[in-house]
């Protein structure tokens, strides 16, 4: 590994672009998941970046991307300072000790075949992670113990013998066991019940706090991403439309499409009603607009309240708004 | 982090999974078994018959020439089954070749699993140029006429044994397999488990082997069991053919002879009939063990089948209980649910989904009923529909409206109250529009199932309803896969206001939608209650969405009501702990709030404590709860709650029960 220096971040994405589909023999043209995203990702102080949007922003291709299931078409992935298609074998393993995951649903996580127990087993053997049985029992229990779970309760069931907050909070453990540095957390509570989902977020925080891990949290629910979230990117249909300060955009966002998302979620007090009809004349033509080809100019156009002929010509670039804040978007240009 | 109470859902479940060494397990399958077991028993016959009977008696001049049966007249009891024209013991023959087919059988089935297993797994998993070689292989040999190009091939070599024979049958065996295994690997390798494995560092044979084969193993066994009766099938062709090895006895090879000895003219039943059955037995048995293999791959068939048996046995379940109707209640209710109660009768007991429900929805208003999953929310509002799913039952109380009782409703009777007096919005409705019928006909056939009008008529009430939910009148020629989501969905709301009914029942409307499209939507559904002032029980578990749409909220936890209250004061105040817990755990989008972790252990539904329900989750919890239901009672104006902290009287009451 290239010297691992302090201005390296832990993981570096530069000019992503992932494409899919398309190719000589395809007659459509591909169809473009993620256009240009870059990020980087720091490794201390460990901060929890939401990655939010909506169906189709591009934001689970990102995790792929992350996780290493899938190669960018163009651009770069780079941890700790080395491409991810290029590391050798130690660095490989490495990379896979660190880069964990925590997936949407917390029943499919689990192979109905084995018992839980098994899941455990299988990261133990791949990273040698103890040299004998009882210390192997120590570092699952110790792991389990993080998220209030006892390995006497549930090492030996099955799966569907557990809840989902016991399943969800059991793949918690199990990304922990490997001391992460990076945990992409795909959805980790959105198939989860209210009255658990602050069981979950609270062991991020603590993970975080604690333990000094850094999350990307892939979510398309603003509400949880406000509540422990530091950093935050907005995607739409592949673009970033917004990113910064998770308390500023929420408070304050810039972007038209982002103040319409978040005008949009309900608030939970029936006094306040929504307040403007919402209308979405352009619904149906705004898919089919983008089937007929790739577009130009900004994807949130036919939907803008404040589209101008500029728009229409190019994607607007990031434009800084304040400190870290900034907005795609040409009602931003000075 | 409290670590929970123990509560009987620890102690209780049973494996239900794949564990195959619980009485639970699925391989316990009748058809399953019956199949193994006549299989098994051919198989005793040809391997256990040597012992009990001379096999030399089945070479050529070993008896009298073309003696019937011992029991057919002219029998003789040293010949049980008679002989044939060479003087031949034909059960000394059945015994010797039966277990020669079988071999041949299992031989090229298992060859040709072996292939499949290699070639679909590398297919499925590696992907690229090599799943289209592979797949183009496998896919132009299963339309070669195996048949004809097998009796090529057999006239051609010569076979000696029943090896080459597998050998060559083997050569149209590995197909299926092949494509079975590919396809089951290229759904595998999306399933998160198998992705988990990929980051626990597991290499593509183990994730192949250790992760993905055992949950194909039933859709291999019954490719396999389905591949030996294929293979025997093969075989037999040609050796009755005359193709097969001739030094070999095989039940095809008799009955080759028997053709060739013209048995058939001459009466000699007992020559080629004999082998045959034999065949037929074993076919049966292999494809009892196919079906019954298919049923525990796909639990599915299995319920469809046991939804049969549950209609023809309806006689001896317990009758629906009536309610005696004492007209209570508001007058001005467009739908009464009361006492209603549906229990699920599962092989491990009664899952008891709805427990006495009682609740009214009044003309005009929409009735939230939230909980979270397994709270019973879906399974009461397919009860108000009259189509719960077996193994569930409605066992008592019921739904009614206009005074009609619609449980005890017969089929016909129903048919014309759904959709006129009562429509359905459901979940995931969006993916309930037929793609290849335009958005016209799906409508038309909606409205004219229950109403005769013209053609004219009927295109103005389509885009009227269109209209209604906001869609341009040019949806009605497109087809849904040209509309998004959103606009699907509204489609099916016009659909369910088709022919004004009194009542919607939406389940999770806005589920699976985007942010703003679901605002969308919930605007629609809004602006068609206003407009039509219909009636709407509206199912969810977004507490957010509850507070924007509806007019009184009902709680469900359970299986049981435990608050039912107008959305303001079940907001401003909510009296049950668990709505308490409900709306508190709402993340906020205004403030930063600290999260509220509270400890989720529910009880086991077959099995509910005696007392309060909630009393494993409750922070309030006294002895009563423990002892006593609460029962839904009005603490406020029309805000109803099921608990006893709102009962001055407890612990009044608990000393009154003990003395």
């Amino acid at each position: 590994m290239t010297q691992p220096g302090k201005a390296e971040p832990l993981l570096r994405i530069r000019d992503a672009t992932m494409e899919f589909g398309g190719g000589f023999l395809s007659s459509q043209p591909p169809l473009v998941a993620l256009d240009s995203f870059s990020l980087d990702l720091h490794e201390s102080p460990a901060q929890i970046t939401t990655i939010a949007g909506e169906s189709g922003s591009g934001k689970t291709t990102l995790a792929n991307l992350v996780l290493g299931f899938i190669s960018p078409t163009q651009g770069q992935i780079l941890y700790k300072g080395v491409d991810l298609s290029r590391l050798d074998r130690k660095q490989r393993l490495t990379y896979r000790q660190e880069v964990q995951a925590i997936f949407q649903d917390p029943y499919d996580v689990f192979n109905p075949f084995f018992r839980i127990q098994h899941t455990f087993n299988l990261v133990m053997r791949h990273f040698a992670l103890a040299q004998d049985k009882v210390e192997r029992r120590e570092l699952i229990e110790d792991a389990l113990n993080v998220v209030g779970l006892r390995g006497d309760e549930i090492l030996e069931k099955y799966p569907h013998q557990l809840s989902g907050g016991q399943r969800q909070r059991v793949m918690v453990a199990r990304a922990y066991l490997l001391r992460p540095r990076l945990i992409v957390a795909d959805e980790p509570v959105s198939a989860v019940d209210a009255s658990l989902r602050a069981m979950i977020l609270d062991i991020m925080l603590r993970l975080r706090d604690e333990h000094g891990i850094s999350f990307l949290y892939i979510t398309h629910d603003l509400s949880t991403a406000y509540q422990i979230g530091d950093n935050m990117i907005v995607l739409f249909q592949g673009i970033t439309a917004e990113k910064g300060d998770t308390g500023q955009i929420i408070e304050n966002p810039q972007h038209p499409y982002v103040q319409e998302l978040i005008n949009s979620i309900p608030v939970p007090d029936p006094k306040i009603k929504w307040d403007t009809d919402i209308r979405l004349p352009a619904e149906e033509t705004m898919r089919t607009q983008n089937a007929e080809g790739a577009p130009r100019g900004c994807r949130f156009y036919q939907r803008c309240p404040h589209r101008m002929d500029i728009c229409l010509e190019s994607q607007p670039p990031l434009i800084p708004v304040e400190g870290q804040h900034a907005v795609a978007c040409y009602l931003y240009e000075s | 982090m409290a670590v929970g109470q123990r509560t009987p859902e620890d102690a209780s479940a049973p494996a239900q999974g794949w564990g195959l060494n619980t009485w639970d397990s699925p391989w316990l399958n009748f058809k399953f078994l019956l199949g193994a077991g006549i299989v098994l028993l051919i198989l005793l016959f040809g391997l256990v018959g040597p012992f009990f009977w001379d096999t030399d008696l089945a070479y050529t001049g070993a008896g009298p020439l073309n003696k019937p049966p011992v029991w057919a007249e002219g029998g003789l009891p040293e010949h049980p089954l008679g002989t044939e024209s060479n003087g031949r013991d034909m059960l000394a023959q059945l015994i010797l070749a039966t277990p020669s087919s079988l071999k041949v059988g299992f031989l090229a089935a298992i060859i040709g699993m072996g292939i499949g297993m290699a070639l679909g797994s590398v297919a499925g998993y590696v992907g690229g140029w090599w799943d289209h070689v592979i797949r183009t292989l496998s896919d132009s040999a299963v339309t070669i006429p195996a048949l004809v190009v097998l009796v090529v091939i057999a006239s051609y070599v010569q076979m000696t044994d029943t090896t080459a024979m597998a050998l060559i049958l083997a050569l149209f065996a590995w197909p299926g397999p092949t494509r079975l295994v590919r396809s089951q690997v290229l759904t595998l390798r999306e399933r998160s488990y198998v992705r988990m494995a990929h980051l626990s560092g597991a290499s593509a044979l183990e994730i192949m082997f250790v992760e993905m084969l055992p949950n194909m193993l039933p859709w291999l066994a019954a490719s396999l069991t389905g591949g030996i009766s294929a293979a025997i099938l093969g075989a037999t062709g040609l050796e009755v053919l005359g193709l097969g090895p001739t030094r070999v006895p095989s039940l095809g090879l008799i009955i080759n002879q028997a053709t060739t000895n013209a048995a058939l003219v001459r009466g000699l039943v007992w020559w080629w009939l004999p082998p045959i059955i034999i065949l037929m037995i074993i076919f049966v048995g292999f494809f009892l063990m196919t079906i019954g293999l298919d049923e525990i791959a796909n639990p599915r068939i299995r319920q469809f089948s046991s939804t049969r048996r549950e209609r023809t046995a309806a006689g001896e379940l317990p009758p629906v209980e009536p309610i005696e109707d004492g007209t209570a209640g508001e007058e001005e209710a467009a739908l009464e649910v009361d006492d209603l109660h549906v229990h699920y009768f599962t092989p491990r007991g009664e899952v008891i989904a709805a427990n006495g429900v009682d609740f009214s929805v009044r003309k005009g208003e929409i009735l939230g009923l939230v909980g979270e999953s397994g709270c019973g929310k879906t399974t009461v509002a397919m009860a108000i529909l009259q189509v719960v799913q077996p193994p569930g039952r409605i066992v008592q109380g019921a739904v009614r409206i206009e005074d009609r009782d619609l449980v005890s409703l017969s089929g016909r009777e129903l048919r014309q109250v759904r959709w006129r007096d009562l429509a359905l919005v459901p979940q995931g409705a969006m993916n309930s529009l037929n793609p290849v019928t335009p958005i016209r006909e799906q409508m038309a056939d909606a409205i004219l199932a229950h109403e005769n009008i013209g053609r004219v008529e009927l295109e103005q009430r389509i885009l009227n309803l269109l209209n209604d939910v906001g869609l341009p009148e040019r949806v009605i020629d497109m087809f849904p896969h040209e509309l998004s989501g959103g606009m699907k969905q509204r489609v099916c709301i016009a659909m369910s206001i088709a022919l004004n009914p009194q009542v919607i029942i939406a389940d999770e409307p806005t589920s699976a939608l985007d942010v703003v499209v679901q605002r969308v939507v919930a605007q629609t559904l809004l602006e068609v209650k206003e407009r039509l002032g219909v009636s709407m029980v509206m199912i969810g578990h977004d507490m957010g969405l509850q507070a924007q749409l509806v007019d009184r909220i009902a709680v469900m936890y359970a299986g049981n009501l435990v608050e039912v209250a107008p959305v303001e004061s079940a907001f401003a105040g909510p009296l049950h702990p668990y709505t308490q817990l409900l709306i508190e755990s709402i993340p906020s989008i205004r403030e930063r709030k600290p999260l509220n972790v509270t400890e989720g252990l529910t009880h086991d539904l077959r099995d509910p404590p005696p007392g309060c329900i909630f009393q494993f989750r409750c922070k309030h919890v006294e002895r009563i709860c423990r002892e006593r239901r609460p029962e839904l009672v009005e603490r406020e104006d029309d805000h109803l709650v099921a608990c006893w902290l709102y009962e001055p009287e407890r612990h009044a009451l608990i000393e009154l029960e003990e003395a």
